[in-house]
C-alpha cells in the first residue's frame, strides 16, 4: 500500500470520525455548518427561554446565540424566563433572572412585560428595581411597556427620564399625579403614552406638557370623573393633535357638552376608543352626536359596560345616525353593549323597561353611509336581519363579528353567509333567535 | 425581437405569472446536476430573480443553465428546492389587514410544508436551509427554521444534542459557568 493511499484513508476516517462525511464518503451537513444568518433565522422562531436554554448545547450554539441576543431589538419578558419562584403562594419577580437576561441583550429598543396574571402579580409585589437594571444594561431603549409595577416610584421614574430621554412609546401604571408631570415634561419625543391600570386623581393639567410628537394617548380609568379636565389638559397642549385616543369614562347627563367639545376640537383624530359606564338618568336622544364632528375618524370603538338599575344607555340611534352621516372615512367600527341591566333586589317588579340600544333605525343604513367599512364588530344591540342585509352590501368588509344579537334569525344568517362572500373572517356567537 | 416574457417581466398579474411559469429555465447544482424549473417559481429565489433580470429572460431560457455554486446546493437539495418553489409560486400574499393572521402563519407550518420538510436525512435538511439561504428564498428558509424549532422546543440541552447529532465540546468548568448564569433555565438538565 502506497503512502498516499494510506494518508487518503486516514483522511476519510478522520472525516467520518468528525461526522463531516458518511461511510460512503458523502458530505454530511450538520446544524453547526449553517452560516450565522441561517442559524439566527432558526433562533428567531424559538421562545427566548429556549434560546437561553440552548446556550449550553455546545460552543457553536453559545457563540451564535450570544451574537443573536446582542443584536435583538425587542423582547417580551415572560413568566417562563422569570422562573417559577413562589413566596407565600405568590409569584415572585426574579430580579437576578431579569438582570442576567437584559445584560445579554444590550441593544434592545422595545421592552415589554408579558400581560399575564402571573407576571402582573409578580410585578405588583416586587421591590426589585427594574429601572436600575434597564439603565445598567440598555443603551437604546425606545419603547417600554410595563404595567402595575410596585417598584416604580418617582425616583426611578426620574432615572428613566435621565437615561432614556428619547423614549417614544411608554405604557406605565402610575399612582400619583406628579409621575404624569415627570413623564409629560421629561420625554419630549413621546409618541405613544398609555396610563393603563394607573390610579390617579385629577391629572389633566399635566397633560398639556406632552411633547410635539404625541399621537396616541390611553387614559387612566376615570374613577372620580375628571374626564373634563383631562380633555382640557390635552387640548391646551400638543394633545389637541392626537391621532388616537382611548378613554374609559363614566357618562353623566351633563356630558353632552364633553362629546361636543371632543368632536369640535380633536380635528386630527383617526382612532377613538371609548368605554362607558353609564350614570345617565335622563333620556336624551343626542348624547353622543357631538362625536360626529370627528370627520377624519377611520377607527371607532364604542363600548358600554353593563348598565345597572335605572340608568339609561349611552347608545341610541339618533347619535349613531349622526356619526354615520359625518364620519364617512370609517373603516373599522365596533359597537359593544354590555347587555340589558340586571334587576336589583328592591326592584323585583320593575324590569329594565327603559333600556334603549342601537337598532335597525340607524344600522340598517350602514351600507349607504359607511361603504368603506372593512372591520365590523357588533355585540348585544337590537338589530335584525334588516341590518344584516345592509352589512351584506358592504363590499369592502373583510372581518365581521356578531355577538349576542338575539334579533337575527337562522334563515337570515344562512342567507347572509351564502351571499357575503367578500368576508374573510366571520365570527357568529350566540346569535340565534329561537322564537 | 424580444421574447414575450421580457414584456411581462415585473407584472404581478396572476395570469401573467402563470404564463411565465410555463417558461422553463435550467438550474445547475454545485455537484453538476441540471434541473428545469418554471420561471415564476425560480424567481422566488432573489438570487435567481436578480440573475434573470440582469441577463434578460431570453438569455436565461436559451443559453447555459444558471450555476448555483454554493456547496450546500447539492443535487438532492436543489431538487427539494425546486419542488418547494413549484408548489408555492402562486401562493396568495399575506393580507396585512389581519395582523394576527400573520402571527398565526408565523407560528404554524401548513400540512404540505410539514410533510415536505420532515425528511429523515438531516444532512439534506440543513443543505436545503443553507441552499435556500444562499439562493435567498425567504419562505423556504422560514419553513426549515420553523421545522427545526419545533424539534428543539421543550427539549433539554442533552436531548437537543442527541436530536441534532452534535457533541458537547464544553469543558466541565465552562458548562458549569453557563449553568450558574441562568441556573433556573436548566432545571431539566
Amino acid at each position: 500500500m502506497s503512502g498516499n493511499s494510506l494518508s487518503d484513508i486516514m483522511d476519510v476516517l478522520s472525516h467520518i470520525m468528525k461526522g463531516s462525511v458518511d461511510l460512503l464518503g458523502r458530505r454530511q451537513t450538520h446544524i453547526t455548518d449553517l452560516d450565522e444568518h441561517s442559524f439566527h433565522h432558526i433562533l428567531q422562531y424559538l421562545s427566548l427561554f429556549d434560546v437561553f436554554l440552548c446556550r449550553k448545547v455546545n460552543k457553536y450554539f453559545l457563540r451564535q446565540i450570544d451574537a443573536y441576543l446582542e443584536n435583538c431589538r425587542q423582547m417580551t419578558y415572560n413568566c417562563k424566563l422569570n422562573g417559577d419562584h413562589f413566596f407565600n403562594g405568590e409569584h415572585v419577580f426574579n430580579g437576578r433572572a431579569f438582570d442576567s437576561v437584559v445584560a445579554r441583550m444590550p441593544n434592545i429598543r422595545v421592552m415589554r412585560f408579558k400581560r399575564c396574571p402571573k407576571m402582573r402579580s409578580s410585578l405588583a409585589t416586587t421591590n426589585y428595581n427594574i429601572v436600575s437594571s434597564l439603565t445598567n444594561h440598555l443603551i437604546m431603549l425606545n419603547e417600554l411597556h410595563l404595567t402595575r409595577c410596585r417598584s416604580l416610584d418617582t425616583k426611578s421614574l426620574k432615572l428613566l427620564v435621565e437615561w432614556f430621554p428619547n423614549l417614544t412609546h411608554l405604557t406605565l401604571s402610575v399612582y400619583n399625579e406628579t409621575s404624569v408631570e415627570i413623564i409629560a415634561k421629561g420625554f419630549a419625543n413621546l409618541k405613544y403614552f398609555s396610563l393603563e391600570d394607573s390610579v390617579l386623581e385629577d391629572y389633566g393639567n399635566h397633560l398639556q406638557h406632552l411633547g410635539l410628537k404625541i399621537h396616541t394617548f390611553v387614559a387612566a380609568v376615570d374613577h372620580n370623573n375628571h374626564k373634563n379636565s383631562l380633555i382640557t389638559g390635552l387640548l391646551n397642549g400638543n394633545g389637541r393633535y392626537l391621532r388616537a385616543l382611548d378613554m374609559r369614562i363614566k357618562v353623566f347627563d351633563s356630558d353632552y357638552t364633553l362629546f361636543n367639545t371632543m368632536g369640535t376640537e380633536f380635528n386630527d383624530l383617526l382612532s377613538l376608543k371609548l368605554v362607558f359606564q353609564s350614570k345617565r338618568t335622563v333620556d336624551d336622544n343626542q348624547m353622543l352626536s357631538g362625536l360626529s364632528g370627528l370627520s377624519s375618524l377611520t377607527h371607532l370603538h364604542l363600548e358600554e359596560n353593563r348598565i345597572y338599575s335605572n340608568f339609561q344607555s349611552v347608545f341610541e340611534d339618533n347619535s349613531m345616525l349622526s356619526i354615520m352621516r359625518n364620519c364617512r372615512q370609517l373603516e373599522s367600527l365596533s359597537l359593544i353593549s354590555g347587555g340589558k341591566h340586571a334587576q336589583t333586589s328592591s326592584d323585583d317588579n320593575n324590569t329594565a323597561t327603559n333600556f334603549r340600544s342601537l337598532t335597525d333605525a340607524s344600522l340598517s343604513m350602514i351600507d349607504q353611509l359607511l361603504p368603506n367599512i372593512r372591520h365590523l364588530s357588533l355585540k348585544s344591540i337590537d338589530i335584525t336581519d334588516r341590518t344584516l342585509s345592509s352589512i351584506e352590501r358592504l363590499y369592502k368588509l373583510k372581518s365581521l363579528r356578531l355577538d349576542s344579537l338575539a334579533g337575527l334569525t337562522f334563515d337570515g344568517l344562512q342567507e347572509f353567509m351564502t351571499n357575503a362572500t367578500q368576508i374573510n373572517r366571520l365570527e357568529v356567537i350566540n346569535c340565534l333567535n329561537h322564537k | 425581437m424580444a421574447d414575450n416574457a421580457d414584456h411581462i417581466d415585473g407584472d404581478d398579474n396572476e395570469d401573467v405569472r402563470a404564463q411565465q411559469n410555463l417558461i422553463k429555465i435550467k438550474l445547475k447544482s454545485s455537484e453538476g446536476g441540471i434541473y428545469e424549473c418554471g420561471l415564476t417559481a425560480a424567481k422566488m429565489s432573489d438570487l435567481v430573480k436578480n440573475m434573470v433580470e440582469s441577463l434578460g429572460t431570453d438569455a436565461v431560457v436559451t443559453t447555459e443553465p444558471i450555476i448555483l455554486g454554493n456547496e450546500a446546493v447539492t443535487d438532492a437539495a436543489l431538487k427539494k428546492i425546486i419542488e418547494w418553489v413549484e408548489f408555492h409560486w402562486d401562493d396568495p400574499p399575506v393580507d396585512h389587514d389581519f395582523e394576527d393572521e400573520k402571527d398565526r402563519r408565523n407560528e404554524e407550518l401548513s400540512h404540505w410544508d410539514k410533510q415536505f420538510i420532515d425528511v429523515d436525512d438531516q444532512a439534506l435538511l440543513f443543505d436545503v436551509i443553507a441552499a435556500a439561504n444562499y439562493m435567498d428564498i425567504k419562505g423556504l428558509v422560514e419553513v426549515g427554521a420553523k421545522h427545526i424549532c419545533s424539534k428543539i422546543r421543550g427539549k433539554s440541552c442533552q436531548e437537543v444534542r442527541e436530536m441534532l447529532k452534535i457533541t458537547n465540546d464544553f469543558t466541565a468548568e465552562e458548562e458549569d459557568a453557563i449553568h450558574k448564569e441562568n441556573a433556573w433555565i436548566y432545571a431539566k438538565d
